[in-house]
């Protein structure tokens, strides 16, 4: 889907209410799938966003710095005895868009880093 | 895990692997980790049946294809930009070694003779005061001479005082010799940790600073023992004329 430059894609304004609604119920940071659950939840749907859609936007909102991401302290997954996690966090910048906007497409400020290709 | 869970779980895999092949290895890896990830929390999502797991993963596997290799492509076109920028960027600098390692080479300075070497332990180093001027009548080499700048230097170091282990004397240049062009010249610049000399900066410049510059570049220092060269700040005072 080609954007207009500064606007965001349906999906990815829906990933930033979805962080946003994570955030509501305590969950400041919150690994990919909590995130497809989250959007399957919002949507009404039984099926979760496919693998590279998902990995794929949230590529580009990190690039955009709507999101923030970090790995996972490896010494917890492995306590756990599981892979590591990368975390992401819904930046203020995002939120405060979606605290303000109407829950339409919404026109968010873009911050491209450079040699970032358009979606 | 029901055993087609496990085996689409290990193309969902065996998918990644493919449309990660060839990328720079950070970006292959933070991906797989990802996938993985995802794929042990819908494995342990109480939420999620059997049943309901492989079909999940399938449909998430078919429906993102496209966008795996859309990533991919930008993935590769953003390796091919950076590449782009640095290959210029290193050929240029490459350009700028090559320069600097051959123009001492190819300067017009000829090889002056070695200065004596010897530790010195004082921070402030004098020469040796010149050589009595030959007596009336005595013979001349037939060999080109040149004259020399004296040279005092200063280091300044938080460390073991390094030592001049190779003093190149600058030249007094015979044009300036012949113009009668007199002087001293100050030369700063800094002893690295290899013991060699950079960022050297004379005032004034001219045709007198330059000579002792060239010289001064060429200067080796160590400490004594096995102690570590720090680096330090040289000062270099080079006098051309007078009592040559």
């Amino acid at each position: 889907m080609r954007r207009k430059r500064g606007t965001l894609v349906p999906l990815e304004t829906a990933i930033c209410a979805a962080a946003a609604a994570l955030r509501r119920r305590g969950l400041n940071e919150f690994h990919g799938y909590e995130l497809a659950k989250q959007l399957a939840h919002i949507s009404d749907r039984r099926l979760l966003t496919a693998y590279g859609t998902l990995y794929r936007a949230l590529g580009r909102l990190e690039a955009m710095g709507l999101l923030e991401s970090r790995r996972e302290d490896p010494a917890i997954a492995a306590m756990e005895n599981r892979p590591g996690r990368r975390l992401y966090t819904l930046t203020a910048l995002a939120q405060s868009v979606v605290d303000q906007s109407p829950p339409s497409r919404r026109r968010m400020p873009v911050r491209r880093r450079r040699g970032e290709a358009p979606a | 895990m029901t055993r087609v869970a496990e085996f689409v779980a290990a193309c969902v895999r065996r998918w990644t692997r493919i449309y990660t092949w060839g990328l720079p290895p950070a970006v292959r890896e933070a991906r797989c980790q990802d996938i993985e990830s995802d794929l042990w929390e819908s494995a342990h999502d109480p939420d999620v049946t059997e049943a309901e797991l492989a079909t999940q993963m399938v449909m998430r596997l078919i429906s993102g294809i496209a966008d795996d290799v859309a990533w991919r492509v930008a993935q590769v076109s953003l390796a091919k930009s950076i590449t782009l920028r640095l290959v210029p960027a290193a050929v240029i600098l490459c350009m700028l070694l090559l320069f600097a390692a051959v123009a001492p080479l190819t300067t017009n300075v000829p090889d002056v003779p070695e200065p004596p070497t010897g530790a010195r332990q004082m921070q402030t180093v004098i020469p040796d005061p010149p050589p009595p001027p030959p007596p009336p009548g005595a013979v001349t080499a037939s060999a080109p001479t040149f004259q020399y700048g004296r040279t005092s230097y200063t280091v300044v170091t938080d460390g073991r005082l390094p030592v001049a282990i190779k003093e190149v004397q600058p030249i007094y240049p015979p044009i300036a010799v012949a113009a009668g062009l007199e002087g001293q010249v100050v030369v700063r610049a800094r002893i690295n940790e290899a013991g060699g000399v950079t960022d050297a900066q004379v005032a004034p410049d001219g045709i007198l600073g330059q000579s002792a510059i060239q010289a001064i570049r060429r200067w080796e220092f160590a400490v004594a023992g096995n102690a570590t060269l720090r680096p330090a700040l040289l000062t270099v005072r080079v006098h051309f004329g007078g009592s040559q």
